[in-house]
């Protein structure tokens, strides 16, 4: 279980998350959505370590990863992608796959390579293992990316805008192998704009706007409440 | 190609006492002191991406260190260059300790301020190193110019060879990825704090022994070593050859060296004609000169074949 409770962040005079409490729960698919600049990316900041949280605390099972740096929480089995496809464009796409697994230090450097093939088999770029991560296309990228973080088999994905900038063939690929991993045991927080993708996929919405938490429930129940389409379609929230 | 490129080189290093002698011999014994300071800085800005200031003042921490311990203990060389290395890799570790969290300009400060400091303790210290003096160092094999070459030449193959492994090892690609996005790798269980110390201790220790085989060459240590302009000239060398390849800071450092010496005679000139050439480089081949004639070159032997 992996329970945010009372986050705080500010940076300058923008407070990006204030008084966020959410927990999510083992094997779920949920989405996080909002606005441009509800503070979703900073909230998988802070749950991966990139940035501490002012105030407030964030729990995985039993250990408190709130302050903790990202490699400690990546080896915790808490994965993450980016908004903006962070894999090591002059390497190869095999060696962005082994990195993760080198740093766990348990694997021999064979398994580390069959394991990386295997998954490159199941996101079809098998015959891109020699190429530079640099000259994949955007989508592509954001499968290595996801390829990468499986090479440690985490308990938690959290990716960010996984469907952005993406070609709709990429797409249903995406969700395909989205879905394949929810069920294998998985659990995915998806930040997203696709509404159809997240219609599909999740299935629980947690809406933030303006750094709070406005709502959270089943994706029906979210569509139809009135405070998300007031922070979608615009206007002053309500305190 | 790359591989004939490089036999080449050392064929003609190797063959370099043949046909030169006395001063030019010397500067050969310079240039090869300033090849592996460039190379060990190369691996640290090119390939890891941390700006260390510290560099040329790690190189006096294996100078003195050595010429300590051959002064006041009697130790032969042998034993002080190894032992300036690992002075300067201890060195490493406390600076790098404090520093590496940092990150920009932060860390190329804070290591600016230690050689800073390190080049005022060495002048204060009068009793210890006899101040802006220096220290006369007992000679490799009583100054025989032709082994002081020879020992150079080695321990800048040792440099190239142990940096060049050390970039194929785990490590490497550690290093390979947090150059590239050093929150991406963290985010990938990159341990960056610890690699960029490890990173930044092992290139000290190269800066070490540099400093050690330039101290039993030049027979005089001082804390001129440790001035800034020095530091300016193993990044301008580095720069120049190509930041991003082991070999190209090498040679730059090399060819740099040689050309300061031939321009001695244009005086003040000189300088303004140093600095001219690396604008020159950076404006029109930023990635440095060794990748440059890799491309001429290939291009030439293109040409060749289609004809």
């Amino acid at each position: 279980m992996l329970q945010v409770k009372q986050l705080y962040k500010r940076f300058g005079g923008l407070q990006a998350l204030e008084d966020v409490s959410v927990s999510f729960g083992q094997r779920e698919f949920i989405g996080l959505i909002g606005p441009n600049g509800s503070g979703k990316t900073t909230l998988l900041n802070c749950i991966c370590g990139l940035y501490a949280p002012d105030s407030g605390r964030i729990r995985y099972d039993e250990t408190i990863i709130s302050g903790m740096r990202p490699h400690r929480i990546f080896k915790l089995g808490i994965g993450r992608t980016f908004q903006i496809s962070k894999v090591f464009n002059r390497l190869t796409v095999m060696d962005n796959l082994k990195i993760p697994a080198l740093t766990e230090g348990k694997l021999s450097r064979r398994l580390i390579s069959e394991r990386a093939i295997d998954i490159l088999k199941s996101i079809r770029m098998e015959n891109l293992r020699n190429a530079p991560a640099g000259s994949l296309s955007g989508g592509q990228k954001k499968l290595l990316e996801i390829g990468m973080i499986m090479m440690i088999d985490p308990a938690y994905l959290l990716l960010d805008e996984p469907f952005g900038g993406v070609h709709p063939e990429l797409k249903s690929q995406l969700e395909a192998y989205l879905s394949q991993l929810h069920s294998s045991g998985k659990t995915v927080i998806l930040v997203s704009h696709e509404i159809p993708s997240l219609f599909r996929l999740c299935k629980r919405l947690v809406v933030l706007d303006h750094g709070v938490l406005i709502m959270e429930g089943d994706p029906e129940t979210v569509r139809k409440d009135e405070r998300v389409i007031h922070a979608y379609l615009g206007g002053v929230r309500e305190t | 190609m790359k591989r004939f490129f490089l036999l080449l080189l050392l064929g003609c290093s190797a063959a370099f006492p043949l046909f030169f002698q006395d001063y030019w011999l010397y500067v050969a014994i310079i240039a090869l002191y300033y090849a592996i300071l460039s190379s060990s800085w190369a691996m640290l800005a090119g390939q890891v991406g941390i700006i260390s200031f510290a560099h040329a003042a790690f190189a006096a921490v294996g100078a003195y260190t050595s010429a300590l311990l051959s002064i006041k203990l009697g130790w032969p060389v042998a034993l002080g260059i190894p032992a300036g290395a690992f002075m300067a890799a201890l060195f490493g570790l406390g600076i790098g300790a404090l520093t590496l969290r940092m990150r920009g300009p932060y860390l190329a400060l804070t290591t600016l301020a230690f050689s800073e400091i390190f080049r005022i303790f060495l002048t204060a210290e009068y009793e210890l190193t006899r101040g802006s003096y220096g220290l006369q160092v007992p000679l490799v094999w009583e100054g025989n110019k032709i082994i002081s070459y020879y020992l150079g030449l080695s321990l800048l193959v040792l440099t190239l060879l142990s940096l060049s492994l050390l970039l194929k090892t785990r490590l490497g690609l550690f290093l390979l990825a947090m150059r590239e996005d050093e929150d991406g790798a963290a985010s990938r269980g990159v341990n960056t704090v610890r690699y960029r110390l490890y990173a930044f201790i092992v290139t000290s220790a190269f800066a070490g022994l540099a400093g050690g085989f330039y101290a039993h060459v030049v027979g005089l240590v001082s804390p001129r070593m440790t001035m800034i302009s020095e530091m300016g000239l193993i990044l301008a060398m580095s720069v120049f050859g190509g930041l991003e390849t082991l070999i190209g800071a090498a040679l730059g450092a090399i060819i740099l060296q040689f050309l300061t010496e031939y321009l001695r005679d244009f005086e003040q000139w000189r300088l303004a004609i140093f600095g001219g050439l690396v604008l020159f480089t950076l404006r029109f081949t930023p990635e440095g000169i060794l990748p440059r004639s890799y491309e001429l070159v290939h291009q030439m032997l293109e040409r060749v074949a289609r004809k």
